[in-house]
């Protein structure tokens, strides 16, 4: 963090051309990757590897169908209910631990290998008990989210500044006040960070699940291709996905900077 | 107008370290007394009792007659480390004891421009404590707590992270502002030079079990000065307060020897 930004207003003009430029950096990566894409495609000239070109054209396609625009939605739905359900559980869950020490101490190593086995090992298990439908893929895409949130949460909450907590004593805030004046500010910077992460978590989650049992979603859409071979829809669905993944990403990358700028100490 | 701050009997033991033997003191209304005493002897332990933040074991406190329950609002604290919050400007940092007491924005901006006049940070209404010194960013608490006009101050070591020149300005400051509005302040210090400057009355706290050793009265003129510092008064307190000290660390040494 600067002195100078905060200090200097910058001016509207100077701001605008700043986005402008970030934006331009931004979509050098992928102009590398579509470059290098069709330059190996080219030079490979096999049916198994399409180019750019084609890949997206098989994605026009695609988007002009009923069925596939119908597996986009069911994934939106989906993954937006499980991110906001993984956000809302995990942060209530870390906070709620953080608060004491005690119970902190005891769920975090639990957390943590829950955290840290492969969720996908756990799917079958899902699957016997919510069957194969939205009801598992949800769950699964929130199991994939919301440990992390929990534990930063956790960790934010029990590394916050004790002042804090004794000026909130001090002036004998109610709880309400202290939440809203003192723990919420303070922990924003963990809670933008732990809800960008768990994005990208509740997507893998949610996709993976698809791809196992679903009948509609992006995840299927990826397999049934698989299963007929059609590797130029393959690879333009893919490209979907990571639009799907990476623009979001952006977006919440942005506020995170701009929050943890004034909320940060 | 100061409060009147009486201690009953009141002690605070955490296992079987006795922290705080029964202590009865009064605090007259708007006297500035300071507590020395080595590190670990019970000081912010007694602060904070009276503060409320700390129940003690037994005993009772009075403020103004009416037996202490926990934090008041009259009464200001100051913590060693700043408690600033880092998202709010060093205006809204002033105000916010004032805005959880439902003040109205405009009023308690005034409140809080004012004060921080006082403690020579209009220059920096809008900067974040980021931006601040470290000394600067206890004015800001300071400011803060003269915002409210509180009619009793307890300061726990404010400026002990601080240099010698700056502690003495600070606490100088701290002094003048706090005859201003007439509240009665304890103060915690580990410089006994900085106890015989800024007080009235020095209090010096000994080790295991805490207890006041000894009460002294500061005779010196009410407004203060650094040179002060040099002054035979100030020299044969400071001489006195050593003298205590002295034996106690070497008391506790030996208390401590066998274990060690
Ligand atoms: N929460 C606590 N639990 C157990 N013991 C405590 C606790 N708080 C303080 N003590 C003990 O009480 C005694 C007095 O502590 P206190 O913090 O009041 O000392 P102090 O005079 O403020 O020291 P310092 O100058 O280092 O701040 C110490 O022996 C300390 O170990
Ligand atoms: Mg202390």
């Amino acid at each position: 963090m600067s002195l100078s930004t905060a200090v200097t207003p910058r001016t509207q003009a100077g701001r605008s051309r700043g986005v402008l430029a970030s934006i331009g950096w931004i979509l050098i990566l992928p102009a590398v990757i579509l470059i290098g894409w069709a330059i190996t495609a080219a030079t490979v000239d096999s049916l198994v590897f399409p180019g750019p070109l084609q890949s997206l054209a098989r994605l026009g396609e695609d988007l002009s169908e009923p069925g596939f625009r119908q597996s986009i939605v069911s994934t939106v739905t989906l993954l937006l209910a499980g991110w906001s359900l993984a956000v809302i559980v995990g942060t209530l869950v870390g906070f709620a631990l953080g608060l004491s020490n005690f119970w902190s101490a005891v769920f975090e190593t639990p957390l943590f290998a829950l955290y840290s086995i492969p969720k996908v090992t756990l799917y079958p298990v899902f699957l016997l008990f919510l069957g194969i439908g939205d009801a598992s893929r949800l769950t699964f895409a929130f199991f994939h989210g919301v440990f992390p949130i929990a534990l930063l949460v956790m960790a934010a909450t029990r590394s916050m500044d004790k002042n804090f907590l004794k000026l909130a004593d001090v002036l004998v805030l109610p709880w309400y006040t202290r939440l809203r004046l003192i723990l919420i500010p303070a922990l924003l910077p963990s809670i933008v960070t732990a809800v960008r992460i768990a994005f990208g978590l509740t997507l893998l989650g949610l996709i993976l699940a698809e791809m196992f049992s679903a009948q509609s979603g992006l995840g299927r859409e990826l397999v049934s291709n698989v299963a007929n071979v059609r590797v130029d829809h393959i690879a333009g669905q893919v490209v979907f996905i990571a639009i799907l993944a990476v623009i979001p990403g952006f977006a919440l990358r942005w506020g995170e900077k701009r929050i943890t700028r004034r909320y940060g100490s | 107008m100061g409060a009147k701050v009486e201690l009953r009997d009141v002690d605070r033991v955490y296992g079987d370290v006795q922290a705080l033997s029964p202590t009865n003191q009064v605090l007259e209304p708007g006297t500035f007394t300071t507590l020395v005493g080595p590190s670990g002897c019970g000081k912010s332990t007694l602060l904070d009792i009276i503060a409320g933040l700390n129940k003690g074991n037994g005993g009772q406190v009075l403020i103004d007659g009416s037996p202490s329950t926990g934090p008041r609002r009259e009464t200001g604290v100051i913590f060693q480390e700043a408690a600033v919050l880092p998202w709010r400007t060093v205006l809204d940092n002033t105000a916010f004891a004032l805005e959880t007491q439902k003040v109205p924005v405009r009023k308690r901006r005034e409140i809080a421009r004012e004060v921080l006049q006082r403690v020579g940070l209009s220059d920096f209404v809008n900067h974040y404590p980021h931006q601040l010194s470290g000394g600067m960013r206890q004015r800001v608490a300071i400011a803060r707590v003269l915002s409210t006009d509180p009619d009793l101050i307890l300061a726990d070591e404010p400026f002990g992270a601080l240099d010698e020149q700056t502690r003495v300005v600070l606490g100088l400051e701290l002094l003048k502002v706090v005859r201003q509005g007439g509240a009665t302040v304890l103060f915690v210090t580990h410089s006994i030079q900085e106890a015989a400057l800024l007080s009235d009355r020095v209090l010096v706290m000994g080790a295991r079990p805490g207890k006041i050793l000894l009460d002294l009265h500061v005779d010196l003129p009410p407004d203060r000065d650094p040179t002060m510092v040099g002054s035979p008064v100030a020299t044969a307190l400071v001489e006195q307060i050593w003298t205590v000290l002295k034996s106690e660390a070497q008391r506790a040494m030996v208390e401590q020897g066998p274990r060690s």
